[in-house]
């Protein structure tokens, strides 16, 4: 059982952590976040029908996770981190810059669909968006993406 | 340029801290398979520990052991078995209002310090088993580190609500550096208690019979929270005008004050009574077959009454259609304080 829970944990933790930070930007709200989904699962214990549902389960916890943090008033008091995402390229460093500027609320419709590579269908079930909300969605967050950054990519 | 290709590059490289893992393998009382902690710890507490931990493990009783174990100890133990064997007792005490505060126990290992502190009305019964130092409490220490408080639990027996404090080393020479020794100085202004907290409250209010161009007023706000960038909402902006519609929970004073479409958007708007002196909040949600919408983004303001109460307004703003909105029903989450208690608690003490 422990090292089931530890596996799950394993397996997950870089899709959570990795959601959480495109919807925040913020190392010390996505950690909030990774916790709160974890313990959230470890409190639970789900059963599981398949591999999709297991990994759509976390999606959908983390993405509530996040919306309950930005309606949270009370926070923990903790001391702000340094930025610690380490950036290679000037193209990495650009498009850190545009991703922070890009309302959160387009953000994780572009990490599920680039980096999850999701469906249109496949985000809205986990955002409870309709389809036609997040095709709208994501060509709304590519053109201010290209706006920002100034037609850089030829392809999107 | 692939922009595909520049995203994964971006986020490969974001991994969470594989330390978050094992705390939180901890906090669900399974233990990490790589044991990293030292042991450390005066014998007595040691053996004591162990043989509540014997005790636990034969099914005996805890309270035979009264006679040779504090019963705040006993109770660290049902809080954290595993964190208990470690602990150095401090027993450190401050006073004020008729409320002590002690620093129960502390322990170092690797580069975390935790530290159990305790609160127990000598008086009353202000403390309970919701009592919450939200944002009142301070922690200074000498070395550079996060810190946490958290409510760890509340002793119905003694009285005592229990809180564990977490401060975590941040700097890249901690290896090199003991903390052992270090004083940390912990001190509390003042808490809340006696709150009900309410997870899931249908407010009831017809959904399909929302005006479509509600009175509005310029208001100055003082939070937004959400997107409300892209909204490009200003510090002066237009809010509902506020009149009650429907008192969601009136012994409680959560009221909803306006609702309406606005530029296409459903505004819906509460108050909360001593909103920002009691830490009360909360926030509702739109619910149907197909799960829950939260709001885009929400702005509160405040209002002098004329008794000279304030009231802050809560406004959220939800991108839905009347159509989605016909078969949503509204949801609330809301936590309350009953009883907020102020005085000086503060104390040093070395980690050892």
């Amino acid at each position: 059982m422990q090292e089931q829970l530890e596996e799950t944990i394993q397996q997950y933790s870089p899709m959570v952590y990795r959601l959480a930070y495109a919807r925040t930007r913020n190392r010390q709200d996505a950690d909030e976040i990774y916790q709160e989904v974890f313990l959230r699962y470890l409190r639970k214990k789900p059963v599981f029908q398949n591999k999709t549902h297991e990994k759509a389960w976390f999606l959908k916890v983390t993405v509530n996770c996040a919306n309950s943090l930005w309606h949270s008033v009370w926070r923990r008091r903790t001391e702000p981190l340094k930025e610690e995402l380490m950036l290679e390229t000037q193209e990495e460093i650009d498009l850190s810059h545009a991703l922070q500027k890009l309302p959160p609320f387009y953000r994780e419709v572009i990490h599920l669909f680039y980096y999850e590579e999701l469906s249109t269908s496949e985000i809205g079930k986990i955002l409870h968006r309709k389809t036609s909300t997040v095709r709208t969605q994501l060509t709304r967050a590519r053109a201010i993406l290209k706006e920002i950054l100034k037609e850089e990519y030829d392809e999107f | 340029m692939n922009f595909k290709e520049t995203y994964r590059h971006l986020n490969d490289a974001i991994v969470p801290d594989p330390k978050m893992a094992e705390h939180l393998l901890k906090k669900a009382g399974t233990q990490p398979s790589k044991q990293m902690v030292k042991k450390r710890g005066p014998s007595w507490f040691k053996t004591a520990a162990a043989i509540l931990l014997l005790c636990a493990g034969l099914n005996i009783s805890i309270t035979v052991l009264a006679a040779h174990v504090e019963p705040v100890y006993q109770f660290l133990y049902l809080l954290s078995p595993r964190a208990a064997q470690y602990f150095m007792p401090i027993r450190m005490i401050s006073e004020d209002q008729g409320i002590r505060m002690e620093v129960v126990s502390a322990s170092v290992h690797e580069n975390t310090a935790e530290i159990y502190i305790s609160l127990e009305d000598l008086t009353g019964d202000r403390i309970d088993e919701t009592t919450d130092l939200y944002d009142s409490y301070s922690i200074h220490r000498p070395f550079a580190s996060v810190g946490t408080c958290e409510r760890a639990g509340y002793d119905p027996v003694s009285g005592k609500a229990f809180f564990l404090i977490t401060l975590q080393e941040q700097t890249d020479d901690w290896n090199g550096h003991s903390i052992q020794g270090d004083k940390i100085t912990f001190s509390v202004a003042e808490f809340l208690s006696r709150k009900s907290t309410y997870e899931d409250l249908i407010v009831p209010m017809v959904l399909t019979d929302i005006p479509e161009e509600p009175p509005v007023k310029e208001v100055t706000l003082n939070g937004c929270s959400g997107d409300f960038e892209a909204f490009d909402i200003d510090h002066v902006t237009n809010a509902l005008v506020p009149n009650t519609i429907v008192d969601i929970l009136p012994s409680d004073g959560i009221t909803l004050t306006a609702v309406g479409w606005k530029d296409g958007m459903l505004h819906i708007q509460t108050a909360l009574k001593d909103r920002m002196e009691n830490d009360n909040h909360g926030y509702l949600w739109l619910e149907n077959e197909n799960g829950k919408q939260h709001s885009v983004y929400s702005i509160s303001f405040r209002e002098e009454l004329d008794n000279g109460h304030t009231v802050t307004y809560d406004e959220q703003i939800f991108d839905v259609s009347m159509e989605e909105l016909s078969d949503c029903t509204l949801h609330g989450y809301f936590v309350i304080s009953g009883q907020k208690t102020t005085g000086n608690w503060q104390v040093t003490f070395p980690l050892e």
